[in-house]
């Protein structure tokens, strides 16, 4: 959405909001977790989320949210202006253009760009290290835990799942991506 | 009636670069209920911005646009209806085609858009496939179409709402010499079919002329003539769209009491019944193939050079320094380096080309 807001609707201050969406992900990620810290615990709004799953989410939204921005712009780029012109003298308006044109068009790497950032945040450990609760820890926080208690074989086995769940997610990546292609 | 009327439309940007360009200027036109009417001039002339106008893309800086009897932009009213209210066909150069739909759910679009039932949908898009020869295509994707048949879909997907107005942006530059004629009769079958109004917008002269009821000549940004194919090219009314519409020589003259001499040469007139009221320097624009080449009599030339096209025979001449293109049929050969007589018939005659218009045509073309 932030992507489409920013290149095709080009406002005024797209690149500042540009820039502030990709700066978080050269912070570090301990930075950024204290910086969560800081901002949700009832200083804005009064909204708590400190120990809760919801800040590991923030934080991941802010961490990787360039990514996406990047994977989606790309797409967006591809998406001649003419196609989305046509829409609109069909009778479409501007909602169901997006809807039916714009959408579908850039859904491949919209899938592509959402496991571009499930990937890296499955093993996430900087930032979550320091946001995790007793009711939400990540893959990375436990393996981290498991190996810092002496617990290697546990440690090892949750590692080898983690592994085998990001090849089996990857494959599904090139699967979806390659389906939309041959079509 | 007038079906699409535009009067004093004007669109200026400014970039930062080259300050503010008047893309358009003052643009007063009325296109008959019915009619195919072409745009024609060279790229950056503004005629793709004016259609962009009239489809609603794009917003007027001045002036107003009427469609169908109805005020559709009008910058000081504040009236701007947006382009999916406006019920236009519409065809791109780029095709336009959705790849991720095939034929037959690109042609139902605009109907889906409008909720119709899908009964009707079905048999209001096999009728429009049909128009367009592509029955049997309704599952296709488009990127296992050719171009043309991608175009054809753009077409159908045009007509299937059964419009007015008919905006068509070069549909045929991106297709090869031989399906742009056949499309060509395609677009002209359809509208005696449908009945609906042409706006052309092109930059292949002899597409505009074959096409077209009426057409105009634009550059830089304003209407240089409007008339019938017929007219622009007998009866240019300047130097431009002399030398926009087919091939011409521009021979710099002096006039002396309706006699015309090369700047050279004053002893002997070039042409000697000038019927434009010019005195001085002027330019006389003339055709290629309305010289002709004799041994005994005209004004006195020198050939340089000849080359065999299909049809006919084209020599280059010398007449006293400057440089004229003529087209002859086969008989009666010259050979180069001789000497030879012109007879010219049907000459135009302009002014001299001020300095002021040529600075703001380089301007231009730094765009």
């Amino acid at each position: 959405m932030l992507a489409y807001v920013i290149y095709k609707v080009k406002p005024k201050t797209g690149g500042l909001l540009e820039m502030m969406a990709v700066l978080p992900y050269s912070l570090p990620g301990t930075v950024m977790a204290i910086g969560c810290m800081l901002a949700w615990s009832g200083a804005f709004f009064g909204i708590t989320l400190y120990n809760t799953i919801w800040i590991i989410l923030v934080a991941y939204i802010a961490r990787y949210l360039s990514y996406v921005l990047k994977s989606s712009s790309a797409a967006l780029a591809q998406v001649h202006s003419s196609l989305e012109e046509a829409a609109r003298s069909c009778g479409a308006t501007h909602f169901d253009t997006l809807r039916d044109v714009t959408l579908p068009l850039i859904k491949p790497a919209m899938i592509s760009g959402f496991f571009l950032v499930f990937l890296p945040c499955m093993r996430e450990l900087t930032t979550s290290i320091l946001l995790y609760g007793p009711n939400s820890r990540t893959l990375g926080v436990a393996i981290y835990q498991l190996r810092i208690n002496g617990q290697i074989a546990p440690a090892a086995a949750l590692s080898v799942v983690t592994i085998a769940l990001i090849i089996v997610c990857n494959n599904a990546v090139k699967l979806i991506v390659k389906d939309r292609r041959s079509k | 009636m007038d079906q699409i009327v535009l009067e004093h439309v004007t669109k200026s940007f400014t970039t930062k670069t080259l300050g503010t360009v008047v893309a358009v200027k003052d643009f007063n036109l009325s296109i008959k209920k019915g009619e195919c009417f072409s745009f024609l001039g060279p790229s950056g002339c503004g005629k793709t911005t004016t259609l962009r106008m009239i489809a609603g893309f794009e917003d007027l800086s001045e002036g107003s646009i009427y469609l169908g009897g109805k005020l559709v932009s009008d910058r000081n009213k504040n009236i701007y209806l947006p382009p999916e209210r406006r019920e236009l066909g519409m065809v791109f150069q780029a095709f336009a085609v959705w790849p991720h739909l095939n034929v037959f759910e690109n042609v139902a679009f605009p109907l889906k858009v409008k909720h119709l039932p899908s009964a009707q949908i079905k048999a209001r898009v096999s009728e429009a496939l049909r128009h367009c020869n592509l029955d049997g295509l309704e599952n296709a994707f488009p990127s296992n179409l050719s171009g043309g048949q991608q175009q054809r879909i753009a077409l159908a997907r045009a007509i299937v709402v059964n419009p007015d107005v008919m905006l068509l942006d070069e549909p045929l530059s991106n297709l090869d010499p031989h399906l742009r004629e056949s499309m060509r009769f395609e677009i002209k079958r359809l509208q005696r079919q449908f009945g609906f109004t042409i706006i052309f917008v092109t930059h292949d002269q002899a597409e505009a002329m074959a096409l077209s009821d009426r057409m105009l000549v634009m550059d830089m940004g304003s209407i240089q003539q409007i008339g019938t194919p017929q007219e622009l090219y007998q009866r240019p009314v300047n130097r431009f769209v002399h030398s926009f519409l087919g091939q011409s020589n521009f021979t710099d003259v002096v006039i002396k009491d309706s006699r015309a001499f090369l700047p050279n040469d004053m002893s002997t007139p070039i042409f000697d019944s000038v019927s434009a009221p010019l005195q001085g320097n002027a330019v006389m624009a003339t055709r290629p193939n309305d010289i002709s080449l004799n041994r005994t009599q005209g004004y006195k030339a020198k050939i340089t050079k000849r080359t065999f096209k299909t049809d006919f025979v084209e020599y280059m001449v010398n007449a006293q320094g400057q440089a004229l293109v003529i087209q002859t049929p086969h008989r009666n050969l010259f050979q180069a380096g001789e000497d030879c007589f012109l007879s010219i018939s049907q000459p135009a005659w302009y002014e001299k080309e001020n300095s002021a218009e040529l600075k703001e045509r380089e301007r231009r073309n730094t765009i």
